[in-house]
């Protein structure tokens, strides 16, 4: 049984079909990438996975339990969390109560130690604990990104899906935060991440998906990637590639 | 709780002023100044629905307009059990029964409207006062063929006590609100429902239930302030200036801290108070509307933004100036 799969997962948005009859899986502790054009469909996916969208027709089940029909704070409970393309952030609270949050709710028992203490690992892991009292929208970009990653850490997931955590970062955060997915995997995290930053991707994964119209068009590793041909007209038809 | 946790010098320096005024206030009627019984009384009134208010629509971003609407519930409650002739419950019966029934109503519309957004919710509010209105208008009026009812008479000194004792209960369900994990849920739905949803908050349930925590308290003034008025009819109970009092009162003191609302309620219902006694209740509306209308403008924060502003200004030249 895989951690996580998705049997004809469909959704359409007035007459346009977002996510089209795609089937996928996740097993335990590879990191997936998930790539496309603008457009193709990755973040209404994670919308599918995480609850915040329900897919009509499919179903995604979890740990071999349908999860489809959950409201997103079940399926956070349950081990599956998310961070944000456009993030979003507690903007008003500062860091630490920001990923108080998911620890308090998410975790929801799983965590009896000291919480605060508990906070204060997870901002050092992500790079934050000297922010730690700021208020969240006072950061910039790249750091709010790992607040989202803190966040949904502290919800203690088996599951963790990262939308675009790398778009817009200079070199050296670049860097950081692919050490940082390297270290979430390592603390034996599942991970899905969308990215367009191609050398993430391939230096990263394990694994990768290609959606293109909201179809699912090419799965594997990422030298089967390179050289599939699919793959390569879709993104040599796209200028900004 | 780890009571070894508690550090008691920040709880005493917390505690302190709040003790001592509420005991300047218990003994209120001791003064021999019968007018400030019920002028404080009227505060209270205000204060209550003002902080009650801003306990779920200050931290949420929700404007409710129900508030007249709990309110009235609470006035009816008092109406049927506490009558003036017949069959009647004690006080504080009565202020159960009646805080129970707002929390249930509550509870339901919470539910059903809640995920309504923005103006559309504060819309919907106002539509339970004006439901409540016409329905029990019509039972009053067609059904059972009479205007209003009469609620038993209780002193001012009775009135005031209850009043603080609500007041007391309403800043203690505040502050633990606040201090547990269900006011950073709360504040973290203000700031974004859907992260707070995808990080394990039950957003529906923490909206209503503190929604319908907030309607019993509002209810229970209306229970209280019934047996003033001795007379109630549907109209004088869904007054619509009791949903628009505290929500314009709460943006006038500022809701940073609970001292913005209860300013804000003192100040207003002080001014309503003169216009009162001076018998120019027409211009309430006007000046209480040009006063909102310049806060939004002006001081975005609230008379106690606006105050804490000033005085970190005036923190920071007096640190300029030393060091200069
Ligand atoms: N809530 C929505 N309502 C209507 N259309 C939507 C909604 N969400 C997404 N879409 C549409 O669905 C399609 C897929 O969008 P999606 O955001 O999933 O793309 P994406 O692969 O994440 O793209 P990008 O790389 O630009 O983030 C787009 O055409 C988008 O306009
Ligand atoms: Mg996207």
């Amino acid at each position: 049984m895989h951690l996580l799969e998705g049997k004809g997962v469909t959704i359409h948005f007035g007459g346009l079909a977002a996510v089209s009859d795609v089937d996928f899986y996740l097993d335990k502790g590879e990191v997936v990438g998930l790539i496309g054009p603008n457009g193709a469909g990755k973040t209404t996916l994670f919308n599918l996975v995480s609850g915040a969208l329900k897919p009509n027709p499919g179903e995604i089940l979890f740990k071999g339990k349908k999860i489809n029909r959950m409201p997103a704070y079940k399926i956070c409970r349950m081990g599956i969390a998310r961070t944000f393309q456009t993030v979003k952030i507690f903007g008003n609270m500062p860091v630490v109560d920001n990923v108080k949050i998911g620890l308090l709710f998410g975790a929801h028992g799983k965590i009896k130690k000291d919480t605060n203490a508990e906070v204060k690992n997870l901002l050092e892991f992500v790079g934050l604990d000297d922010v730690a009292n700021t208020p969240a929208r006072d950061l910039t970009l790249a750091h709010q990104k790992r607040i989202e990653v803190a966040r949904a850490l502290a919800t203690q997931p088996e599951i963790l899906l990262l939308d675009e955590i790398m778009a817009g970062l200079n070199p050296t955060e670049l860097v950081e935060a692919m050490e940082l997915v390297k270290k979430i995997q390592k603390k034996g995290v599942t991970v899905v991440m969308i990215e367009h930053v191609m050398k993430a991707i391939m230096g990263i994964c394990d694994r990768i998906t290609v959606l293109d119209y909201g179809k699912k068009i090419a799965e594997g590793t990422p030298q089967e990637i390179t050289t599939n041909k699919k793959v390569i007209e879709v993104y040599l038809g796209e200028s900004d590639a | 709780m780890n009571l070894s946790n508690i550090n008691w010098k920040q709880l005493s320096k917390t505690f302190a002023a709040p003790l001592v005024i509420l005991l300047a206030l218990a003994l209120m009627p001791f003064y021999g100044w019968e007018y400030g019984v019920s002028l404080f009384s009227h505060f209270l009134i205000y204060i209550i629905l003002t902080v009650s208010w801003v306990m779920f629509s200050g931290a949420t971003g929700y404007i409710s307009l129900a508030t007249a609407a709990f309110y009235g519930i609470g006035i009816y409650s008092a109406a049927l059990l506490h009558p003036a002739t017949g069959f009647s419950l004690p006080l504080i019966a009565v202020i159960i029964v009646s805080a129970a029934a707002s929390f249930l109503v509550a509870f339901i519309v919470g539910a059903i409207t809640l995920r309504l957004k923005g103006i559309y919710f504060a819309m919907f509010t106002f539509g339970l006062v004006l439901l409540l209105f016409q329905v029990i208008n019509y039972v009053e009026t067609s059904i059972l063929g009479q205007r209003g009812r009469f609620v038993a008479l209780e002193s001012n000194e009775t009135i005031y006590y209850y009043l603080l004792g609500i007041f007391v209960v309403t800043m203690i369900v505040t502050f633990f609100i606040k201090n547990t994990k269900y006011g950073l849920a709360l504040r973290s739905i203000g700031e974004n429902e859907d992260a707070a949803a995808h990080s394990g908050v039950n957003v529906t349930m923490v909206k209503v239930l503190i929604f319908a925590v907030s309607a019993a308290l509002m209810s229970t003034v209306g229970v209280v302030m019934a047996t003033k008025t001795i007379y109630v009819d549907a109209s004088t109970a869904f007054n619509p200036m009791m949903s628009f009092s505290p929500a314009l009162m709460a943006i006038f003191g500022g809701m940073a801290n609970l001292y913005g609302p209860a300013v804000g309620a003192v100040i207003f219902s002080y001014v309503q108070e003169i216009l009162q006694t001076g018998n120019l209740n027409n211009y309430y509306m006007l000046i209480f509307g040009s006063i909102l209308i310049a806060t939004i403008l002006y001081m975005p924060q609230g008379l106690m933004g606006l105050i804490q502003n000033l005085w970190n200004r005036l923190k920071g030249a007096k640190r300029a100036l030393t060091r200069g």
